[in-house]
C-alpha cells in the first residue's frame, strides 16, 4: 500500500513543478487582477463574439470528429478485415500525417491548391481557379478538411486494431447466417462501442485545443481569444478567463466519457487471430477509395512541397545552416521522449493498480494538463520559474524549461498507451512473480516490462515525434540561443521565400521520418528473423 | 526509489552545461532571416556570444514582448531588437527597458528616437499597398488609401489583423493624424466595402501575389520579398501628398537590470552603424538607412524621397491602448 | 446423393500446401468426422465448406450447386446453409444469449412471432431455460458451448459444421455434451460434420470417418472398417499407434 502512495506523491510532485504550481500561481495572479479590474465576467463570457468562438469551437470539434470517426470506421474496417494487397504501404502512408507538425500540414494543404502545383492546376482547368478555392476553403470548411486529413488517418489504424480484438471465429460464426453490412452493423460496431466513443471524445478535444489550423484559416476559435487577449491586449487575466469556456467544454467532455465508458472487462476476452476476408465483392472499390484518399490528403500535399525547387545543394546549404537547430531538437525530443515515457508509465501502473484509491486522478492529470492552452502554460511557467535564486535560474535558463513543458503537455500519450496494454496483461503474469516472492519493484522490471515492451517503444517514438514538432509553448519558453528546427520553420516563414520554408518543411519531415523508417525496418526485420 | 535518484542524476548531467561569461542575450522580432546575419558578424567580429531569442510578426509577437514583461523582475534580456517602435515603447512604460544614448545616435533624426534614450532607430520600412500587375493597371491605382472606401474597391483591399504587428501601428498612426472621428469613420467605411482582414502582413502579400485579391496594406520589407520571389506584384507608397506615408524605423533598447550590460551596450553601438544599415539595406528586405550620409544601394529608397508620417511615435503607442477595444469590435462586427 | 462434393481442391498459404488435391462427397443426413493430425488441414477443409475462404483451385459444390470454383466464391457463406460451432465457442458478448439466438434470425428475416417461438424452443433444447437474459460470460464453459450449438440450429441449417467443439472442455462436460450431439443429430436429421483429433469422439459419433493428413485425402469409410480393416498404412499406424500394444 506505501509504495502506491510513494509512486503517487513523486507523480503529483512532478505535477506540481512541471506546471500544476506555476498554473495555480497564476490562476490566483489573474483572479486578483481581474478582481480589480471593472469587467464582469459573466458579460465578458456572454458577450455575443465570444459566444460566436464557442458555438465556432464547438461546431469545428463536433464536424471534425464526427467525419474522422465515420471515415475512420469505414478506412479501420478495410484496414482491418478486407482482403488487399499492399495494405502495409496503406497503413505505413497513414501514420505520415501523424508525425507531422499540423502547422507543415496547413502549409502543404494549402500549397497543394496553387496554380503551379498538379491538383491546383488541375482544377483551374476546371474553371475552378484558386482564388474560388481558397474561397471555399476560407473558415470552417479548409480547417475541418486539415483537421480530418490530420485526424482520419489515425482514427483508421486505431479503429483497425480495436477490430482486431474481436475473435476470428466470432465473425466467422456470423458470416454464415448474415451480410457483411449487418455484421458490421450488429456485431462489429457494438462490440467495440466504447473504444469508439472514446476516440470520438479525444478527437474533440483535440480540436477544441487547435490554435494554428483555424487560425491558419481564420476560423475564430475560443484558443484565439486566448491568445488575442494575451498577445494585442497583454492582458493575462482576461486571457485566463477565455479559456475558461475551453475549459469547461473539456471537463464536460471528459465527465460524458467517464460515464459512457464504465468498466466493460466482460470483452477482455482470448482473442482468436484468423484470416478476415469481408467485403470481398466490393474491396476493389475499397482500395481505390482508400487510395484515393491517401494520395489526395497525404502524397499530393507533403510530394507537392519536394517538388518546389529544392536542388540538392540547396538542401546540403539549408542543412549546414541549420545543424544547431537540428541537434537542438533531437536532443529535446529524445530526453523529452525517455522522460514521457518513464513518466507515463509510472502514470500508467498506478493507474491500472486495482488497490489504488485514486485511479480516475490518473487520467483527469493528464487531460487536464493536455488541454491547457500553451499559451498560459509557457506564461505560467516563466513567472513561476524565472526567480532570483540559484535553482529556479538554472531551470529556467536551460532548456528544462522546455523538458517541463513537454512533460506536462504530453503525457497523456504515453499514459493511456501503457495502461491500455497493462489492462491486458493477465493478472497471472505478475501473481506469479508474487508466489516467487520477487518484490514490487523486480516484478515490474523483469515480468511485466518485457511483456509490454511493444507498448514501451510505441510510447518512445510517439512522444519523440510530439516533442520534435512542438511549437506552441517551445517558442513561449525556450532559452536564448537554443532554438528548435519547428521554431525556425516558423519564424522564417514569415519572409522567407517560398522554396527556403518549403526546403525547411522537407528537413524536418526527413529528420521525422528517418527515425521512424529506420525502427520499422528494424521492427520488420526482427519479425522475419524471428520467424525463421 | 532509485530509480528517481538516476533520473536526476541524468537530469543534472544533461543540464550542466557550462554558462559562458562573455554572452549578450538579445530579444528580436525582427524577422530571423535579416536579424541572424548580423548578430552572426556580431560575434564574430568581437567574440562576444550572442544568445538569440527570435520571433516574428506572423505568430502574433506573442513570444518575446510577453516574455519581457513577465521577466520584469528578474531580466534574461540584454537587449531588444524591435521590428517597429511601438513595442520599444510599451516596454518603455512598463517600465523594462533603460535610458542608453548609442555612439552614433546624434546622427539619426529626431522622429526615429527615444527623448529619453530608451530606444533609438535604425534601418526602416514603409507601411505601403501592394497590388497585382495581372488584376490593376498603373492608372487604375490609387493616389491615397482614402480612395479605397469607395464602391469600386469594394472587395477588392485586404489588410492584416489590425490588433497586431505593423497593422496596429499603422491604425494609431491614421487615428493620430486624421483625429479620432474621422479614422473611426474611414475604417467603419472601409470594412463596409468588404475589406478582407487577414492573418498577417505575409498572408496579405501572398494572396495579393497569387491574384486572389487584388490590392492591400502591407510592409515593404514583404514587398521587396514578393518581387525577388519573381511574383507579378507592384508597390505604392500612398498620400505623397497627403498624411504621408508610415515610415517604421527597427529600434534598440537596453533593457533594465541587464546581466550583460556592457555587452549589451556595444551590441546596441554595433547595430546603430552604416554597416548594419547597409547590409539591412541589401538583404531581401531592402530596409530604408536613417543615419545620416548612408545610402542604401541602388532600388532602395532613401529617407529624403519619402514624405513620411509626422507623426510622435509615442502618443501613436497610447493611442493604440485606447484603440484596441474598438479595433476587436470592428473585427468582430 | 451427397449433400457436399469437393473436386480436386487445391490450397496453399504462401510457399507451404495446405490442401493438395482432395476430392470428397458427404451424404445427406449422415454424421461424418474429418479426423486428423494436428496441422493436417482440418480447419481449412471446414472452412472452404462454409465459404469463408477461397480455395486456389477446384470446386465445391453444396446442395448441388456450385458454391466454390477457384478463387470465386460464388455462394456466400451465408447463402450456404450452414450452422458453425468453433472450439472457442465464439458467442458474441456483448449480447445476451437471448440477442446471440436472435440475430441469425433477424439477418435471415424471419417474421417475429417465428423468430420468439424458435429460440424458445432452442433454449428448451439445449436446457438453458432462465438463462436467455444472461450474457456469455455469465454462464458456464458446457453451457457457454450449448448455447453455441443452439446458435448454429436455430436456423434450421441444412449442415452443422462443428470444429473441435469439446477440445477445451474437461472429461465430464465432454462425455456429457457428446452425447447430446448425437442426439440432436438422430431427432434432426441434419447433416453433421465434425471436425476432430480425437478418436474416441469420431468412433463414438459418426457414421462415417475421413482421414486426412497432410493436406491430403488418406481414406474415408465407416468406423468399423477403418478400424478392422483399412486400406492404407497410415490408417493402421494413425489409429493403432505400436505404442499402444
Amino acid at each position: 500500500m506505501k509504495r502506491h502512495f510513494a509512486l503517487f506523491a513523486v507523480i503529483v510532485f512532478f505535477f506540481l513543478l512541471f506546471g500544476l504550481l506555476p498554473i495555480i500561481f497564476l490562476v490566483i495572479r489573474s483572479v486578483q487582477e481581474f478582481l480589480a479590474s471593472d469587467t464582469h465576467l459573466i458579460v465578458y463570457l456572454l458577450k455575443k463574439s465570444n459566444l460566436d468562438l464557442i458555438k465556432n469551437s464547438l461546431s469545428l470539434s463536433l464536424i471534425v470528429s464526427g467525419i474522422s470517426l465515420s471515415v475512420g470506421v469505414f478506412f479501420g474496417t478495410i484496414l482491418w478485415g478486407v482482403q488487399l494487397r499492399f495494405k502495409k504501404l496503406f497503413k505505413l502512408s497513414l501514420l505520415i500525417p501523424l508525425i507531422i507538425p499540423p502547422y507543415i500540414y496547413s502549409i502543404c494543404f494549402e500549397r497543394m491548391f496553387y496554380k503551379e502545383s498538379l491538383l491546383g492546376g488541375l482544377l483551374s482547368i476546371l474553371g475552378l481557379g484558386e482564388q474560388t478555392i481558397q474561397s471555399i476553403l476560407h473558415g470552417m470548411t479548409g480547417s475541418a478538411i486539415v483537421l480530418c486529413g490530420i485526424f482520419i488517418p489515425i482514427t483508421s489504424l486505431i479503429v483497425s486494431t480495436l477490430f482486431s480484438r474481436i475473435s476470428s471465429s466470432m465473425i466467422d460464426a456470423a458470416r454464415t447466417c448474415s451480410s457483411d453490412f449487418r455484421i458490421m452493423l450488429r456485431i462489429v460496431l457494438p462490440f467495440s462501442k466504447h473504444g469508439l466513443i472514446s476516440i470520438f471524445f479525444v478527437i474533440f478535444l483535440l480540436t477544441l485545443a487547435q490554435l494554428e489550423i483555424p487560425n491558419f484559416f481564420s476560423l475564430n476559435v475560443i484558443p484565439f481569444e486566448v491568445l488575442t487577449q494575451f498577445a494585442a491586449f497583454h492582458n493575462y487575466s482576461l486571457s485566463m478567463m477565455a479559456s475558461l469556456p475551453l475549459f469547461l467544454l473539456s471537463l464536460i467532455i471528459f465527465m460524458m466519457e467517464v460515464i459512457l465508458i464504465k468498466k466493460s472487462d466482460l470483452l477482455a476476452n482470448k482473442v482468436k487471430l484468423g484470416k478476415m476476408d469481408l467485403f470481398h465483392s466490393s474491396r476493389t472499390l475499397f482500395a481505390l477509395s482508400l487510395f484515393i484518399f491517401i494520395f489526395i490528403l497525404i502524397y499530393l500535399p507533403i510530394g507537392n512541397l519536394f517538388s518546389r525547387n529544392l536542388s540538392l545543394t540547396f538542401m546540403v546549404q539549408l542543412i549546414s545552416e541549420s545543424t544547431t537547430e537540428i541537434w537542438n531538437s533531437l536532443y529535446l525530443a529524445f530526453l523529452g521522449a525517455t522522460f514521457l515515457t518513464l513518466f507515463g508509465l509510472a502514470m500508467a501502473l498506478l493507474k491500472t493498480d486495482r488497490r489504488f484509491p485514486f485511479k480516475s486522478s490518473i487520467d483527469f492529470f493528464s487531460i487536464f494538463s493536455f488541454i491547457f492552452p500553451n499559451i498560459i502554460l509557457g506564461l505560467a511557467l516563466i513567472l513561476f520559474w524565472n526567480q532570483e535564486n540559484p535553482l529556479s535560474s538554472f531551470f529556467y535558463t536551460s532548456s528544462l524549461i522546455i523538458l517541463f513543458a513537454y512533460l506536462f503537455h504530453f503525457n497523456i500519450f504515453p499514459q493511456r498507451i501503457l495502461s491500455d496494454h497493462l489492462k491486458q496483461l493477465p493478472r497471472s503474469i505478475e501473481e506469479a512473480g508474487m508466489l516467487a516472492g520477487a518484490g514490487k519493484i523486480k516484478r515490474i522490471i523483469f515480468l511485466i516490462l518485457p511483456n509490454i515492451k511493444e507498448s514501451i517503444i510505441t510510447s518512445f517514438l510517439l512522444s519523440f515525434l510530439f516533442c520534435l514538432g512542438e511549437i506552441g509553448t517551445t517558442i513561449f519558453i525556450y532559452p536564448p540561443g537554443f532554438q528548435t528546427l519547428p521554431i525556425k520553420i516558423f519564424t522564417m516563414a514569415a519572409n522567407s521565400p517560398e522554396h527556403v520554408v518549403s526546403g525547411l518543411a522537407v528537413l524536418l519531415i526527413l529528420l521525422i521520418l528517418i527515425p521512424a523508417v529506420s525502427v520499422l525496418v528494424i521492427q520488420e526485420m526482427r519479425r522475419k528473423y524471428a520467424h525463421h | 526509489m532509485k530509480i528517481m535518484k538516476w533520473i536526476l542524476m541524468a537530469v543534472l548531467m544533461v543540464s550542466s552545461c557550462s554558462r559562458d561569461k562573455n554572452v549578450v542575450v538579445v530579444y528580436t522580432s525582427e524577422d530571423q532571416q535579416f536579424s541572424q546575419p548580423v548578430l552572426k558578424d556580431f560575434e564574430k567580429e568581437t567574440g562576444i556570444q550572442v544568445k538569440a531569442l527570435y520571433d516574428t510578426e506572423e505568430t502574433k509577437s506573442t513570444g518575446i514582448l510577453n516574455r519581457l514583461i513577465a521577466e520584469k523582475n528578474n531580466p534574461q534580456a540584454d537587449v531588444f531588437w524591435s521590428g517597429d517602435p511601438m513595442r520599444s515603447i510599451l516596454l518603455k512604460r512598463k517600465g523594462i527597458t533603460a535610458s542608453y544614448t548609442p555612439k552614433n545616435a546624434q546622427n539619426i533624426p529626431k522622429l526615429f528616437k527615444d527623448k529619453e534614450g530608451h530606444y533609438t532607430g535604425f534601418s526602416a520600412r514603409v507601411r505601403a499597398l501592394i497590388y497585382n500587375k495581372n488584376l490593376l493597371s498603373k492608372d487604375q491605382l490609387p493616389k491615397s488609401i482614402l480612395e479605397l472606401t469607395d464602391p469600386k474597391w469594394k472587395n477588392k483591399v485586404a489588410i492584416a489583423n489590425p490588433l497586431f504587428g505593423t497593422t496596429s501601428f499603422h491604425i494609431a498612426a491614421l487615428f493620430i493624424v486624421m483625429g479620432d472621428e474621422k479614422a473611426k469613420d474611414y475604417l467603419l467605411k472601409l470594412k463596409a466595402n468588404g475589406l478582407h482582414i487577414l492573418k498577417s502582413n505575409g498572408d496579405v502579400r501572398r494572396k495579393v501575389a497569387s491574384g486572389q485579391i487584388p490590392i492591400g496594406f502591407t510592409d515593404s520589407d514583404d514587398i521587396n520579398v514578393a518581387l525577388l520571389d519573381h511574383k507579378s506584384v507592384g508597390f505604392i507608397y500612398p498620400d505623397e501628398n497627403g498624411i504621408g506615408t508610415l515610415v517604421m524605423p527597427n529600434t534598440v533598447s537596453l533593457i533594465k537590470g541587464s546581466p550583460n550590460n556592457q555587452n549589451a551596450k556595444l551590441l546596441i553601438d554595433y547595430l546603430i552603424s552604416k554597416k548594419v544599415e547597409l547590409k539591412l539595406a541589401q538583404m531581401e528586405c531592402a530596409q530604408i538607412p536613417l543615419l545620416a550620409g548612408v545610402h542604401g544601394p541602388k532600388g532602395v529608397l532613401s529617407i529624403q524621397s519619402i514624405q513620411s508620417m509626422k507623426i510622435d511615435y509615442e502618443a501613436a503607442a497610447i493611442k493604440l491602448t485606447e484603440i484596441l477595444g474598438f479595433l476587436k469590435q470592428w473585427i468582430e462586427d | 446423393m451427397p449433400i457436399i462434393e469437393l473436386r480436386h481442391i487445391h490450397q496453399s498459404f504462401g510457399a507451404s500446401k495446405i490442401l493438395n488435391d482432395i476430392s470428397l462427397t458427404i451424404s445427406r443426413g449422415g454424421f461424418t468426422s474429418i479426423l486428423g493430425p494436428t496441422g493436417s488441414g482440418k480447419t481449412s477443409l471446414f472452412r472452404l465448406i462454409a465459404g469463408l475462404d477461397e480455395i486456389d483451385s477446384g470446386e465445391v459444390y453444396i446442395d448441388q450447386r456450385l458454391a466454390t470454383r477457384d478463387s470465386q466464391i460464388l455462394l456466400k457463406p451465408h447463402k450456404r446453409n450452414v450452422g458453425l460451432v468453433f472450439q472457442d465457442i465464439a458467442l458474441w458478448p456483448h449480447l445476451s444469449i437471448y440477442k446471440n439466438l436472435e440475430f441469425p434470425l433477424k439477418s435471415l428475416k424471419y417474421p417475429k412471432d417465428k423468430i420468439v417461438k424458435r429460440i424458445h424452443e432452442m433454449i428448451d433444447l439445449m436446457n438453458l431455460k432462465g438463462l436467455d437474459k444472461r450474457y456469455p460470460h455469465q454462464l458456464s464453459g458446457g453451457q457457454q458451448q450449448l448455447a453455441g450449438i443452439a446458435r448454429a440450429l436455430v436456423a434450421d441449417p441444412d449442415i452443422i459444421l462443428m470444429d473441435e467443439p469439446l477440445a477445451s472442455l474437461d472429461y465430464h462436460l465432454k462425455k456429457d455434451l457428446r452425447k447430446k450431439i448425437k442426439r440432436i443429430h438422430e431427432t434432426s436429421k441434419k447433416t453433421f460434420v465434425y471436425i476432430t483429433h480425437d478418436q474416441e469422439e469420431a468412433f463414438e459419433l459418426s457414421d462415417e470417418i475421413i482421414i486426412i493428413d497432410e493436406g491430403r485425402l488418406i481414406e474415408k469409410g465407416k468406423p468399423e472398417k477403418l478400424l478392422t480393416d483399412p486400406a492404407q498404412d497410415f490408417t493402421r499406424y494413425y489409429l493403432n499407434p505400436p505404442s499402444h500394444h
